[in-house]
């Protein structure tokens, strides 16, 4: 299974919501991307660390570390500091975009999303990077 | 009083104020004193000065009888009699005069001796003389030469002397006392002016130290509190005065502003945070349903799905619509507890099927979690009530106990009856739910700190739609918790 432009590069997904990662896994993997997702920010760190994957897709209320501290941490290391970072967010505080920026994230998309277009969003990171 | 003295500014300042008006008070009495005295020793002294006058008149009255006498008696001629008749005339009230002008008791002896010398000396001498002369002018000449006459006129001469010196120095006296009490009256105004100028000094100094500068620090203070530092308090300088009282007065206003101010932006916070949870709550669910039902729909030739895929994705968004609707109703369930309106739909029903039901409900939850669920229910147990509501009920109940209990641990139910009651007990071998947190438990929006960390799902309705619930069918909701150990609920029911 292929699309456009994908060649089986990994990227690490974590939310603590099941339904929502299989939601993500389901569509990145059709799409051609191998996927390995994670149920917390500590899973989401060690799966950067061990896997370098090409991109990393984060909810940002995750237990144990959120996506923030996460992508704060993988910034903080420089083989990543170049990996492109996508941020979910299911609030709708005002200032949650920039504190994502801040920390270091690329991109970020609020809940409810759309697959096709988080899908358009990691290709065209990918393509960036 | 001595206390009072020394800490109270309105003593302080009576006090003050009272020594003011007590040394202008003494400085003008002692005036007043001086001036008199003075104007009593001029008074005095120009007496002394009219006696002295008057003694001369006299003298001179005198003089002139006895150069009268002799002028005529040695001349012969009228004429020299013109001074002794006129003089003998004027003597008379001239001694009066001067025994009336007499200043002293002994001046006054004095002059009445001399006036009875006088007296003497023209009755006694000049008169028989006189008369002698008509007879005898030889003889009577020669008797004016004698020094009968002349001793006489001496003493008389003598006595005025000392009358004289005797009044003079009197005047000469209290002149002297008339210009020392003027200098005293001086020497007064400037002390006393001194005096108040340094009690005024004093008194500006202290109002400025105790007074002023606690007053503006005060109100610097409460213009830093009005700009919005409502940590800003007053420094005390002696808390036992008035102006101390009110420092600590301001202090402690500014310390319940702080505490207001905290405990409401406390209560704005909890509400901020549970609208944020209410908003991901919601969203949650809603993504799968938006996103699964966006995959279905883009289906393609070239990319199908299979049956299977199919399947399992129209089950989650089912699923997650009814979580939706779920956390919808109890929401919605909230705020109609908030506008004092619960509808239960009562009706007869078998609460241990109930009790199973749930039980089985939260199996492949526990079993996902690790945990060994157990059921303890007595049969046929039968009540009048919300079948949907106290299901809810037990669902949050065990819900929660797997939520907090650690992998391998147990969760259990047990159903029994006794007196009239049924008691539902949902207990679990989890965390437990710390001392501190307690009390707070059933407050609407709070979450066990627990919870918050290990961010678990949830807004904290539960447990107080749970207890809403609960006692809207009479009931009571209980619980025993130890920290680290386990927590047990218990939900007492009157039977039907």
């Amino acid at each position: 299974m292929n699309s456009n432009g994908a060649d089986g590069q990994l990227i690490v997904v974590a939310d603590d919501d099941d339904d929502v990662r299989e939601l993500i896994e389901f569509r990145l993997t059709r799409a051609g991307y191998r996927v390995a997702a994670g149920q917390d920010g500590e899973e989401a760190l060690t799966l950067i660390r061990d896997e370098r994957p090409a991109l990393a897709v984060l909810d940002i209320m995750m237990p144990k570390l959120d996506g923030y501290e996460v992508t704060r941490r993988v910034r903080e290391d420089p083989e990543h500091s170049r990996m492109p970072v996508l941020l979910l967010t299911a609030s709708v505080r005002e200032g949650t975009a920039a504190v994502g920026f801040e920390a270091g994230a690329d991109d970020h998309m609020r809940k409810p999303f759309s697959p096709q277009e988080l899908l358009a969003r990691v290709r065209s990171m990918l393509a960036g990077a | 009083m001595i206390e009072a003295f020394r800490t109270r500014l309105s003593w302080q300042s009576f006090g003050a104020i009272f020594v003011l008006f007590a040394l202008n008070a003494a400085a003008l009495v002692l005036l007043f004193n001086a001036i008199q005295s003075q104007e009593n020793a001029a008074t005095f002294a120009q007496r002394a000065e009219q006696s002295v006058a008057a003694s001369a008149r006299l003298e001179r009255l005198v003089v002139d009888m006895e150069t009268g006498i002799r002028g005529y008696l040695l001349t012969g001629k009228g004429k020299f009699l013109d001074p002794y008749r006129k003089a003998l005339v004027l003597y008379p009230a001239a001694a009066g005069e001067l025994v009336q002008t007499a200043t002293t008791p002994r001046a006054q002896e004095l002059a009445s001796h001399i006036q009875r010398n006088i007296d003497s000396y023209v009755n006694d001498y000049l008169r028989p003389l006189l008369t002698l002369s008509h007879r005898a002018p030889q003889r009577a000449r020669g008797g004016v030469e004698t020094n009968r006459g002349r001793q006489r006129v001496d003493a008389l001469r003598r006595m005025f002397r000392v009358f004289d010196t005797s009044e003079q120095r009197l005047a000469d006296q209290h002149r002297a006392d008339a210009n020392s009490s003027t200098t005293t009256a001086r020497i007064i105004t400037l002390a006393a002016l001194a005096g108040v100028a340094l009690l005024c000094l004093a008194m500006a100094l202290y109002l400025q130290l105790r007074v002023i500068r606690p007053v503006n620090s005060l109100a610097w203070s409460a213009k830093r509190v009005a700009a919005g530092d409502l940590g800003a308090r007053v420094h005390t300088v002696d808390s036992r005065n008035e102006l101390g009282e009110m420092s600590i007065s301001f202090n402690e206003m500014a310390e319940a502003l702080e505490r207001n101010w905290l405990a409401a932006h406390q209560a704005e916070r909890v509400k901020e945070e549970f609208f944020a949870l209410v908003s991901h709550e919601l969203r949650t669910p809603l993504s799968s349903i938006v996103g699964y039902v966006e995959v279905l729909r883009e289906e393609t030739e070239e990319q199908p799905l299979s049956p299977e895929e199919r399947q399992r994705f129209l089950e989650i968004v089912n699923r997650n619509a009814r979580r939706l609707l779920r956390l919808v109703g109890d929401l919605l369930f909230v705020a109609r507890l908030e506008a004092g309106k619960l509808d239960l739909h009562q009706s007869d029903l078998d609460l241990s099927t109930a009790a199973s039901d749930s039980v089985e409900t939260a199996r492949p939850q526990a079993e996902r979690a690790g945990l060994s669920l157990r059921a303890d229910i007595a049969e046929g147990l039968r009540i009048h009530g919300d079948a949907d509501r106290l299901g809810q009920v037990m669902d949050n109940l065990l819900s929660n106990a797997v939520k907090f209990t650690p992998e391998g641990g147990d969760v259990g139910l047990r159903l029994s009856s006794s007196d009239g009651r049924a008691r539902i007990e949902v207990w679990d071998t989890g965390i437990g739910i710390p001392e501190a947190e307690q009390p707070h438990l059933f407050e609407r929006f709070f979450r066990a700190s627990s919870a918050t960390h290990a961010a678990v799902p949830g807004v904290g309705l539960g447990l107080s739609i749970t207890k809403a619930i609960v006692e809207s069918h009479g009931g009571v909701l209980s619980f025993a918790s130890a920290e680290g150990r386990g927590t047990t609920f218990r939900v007492e029911l009157p039977l039907r």
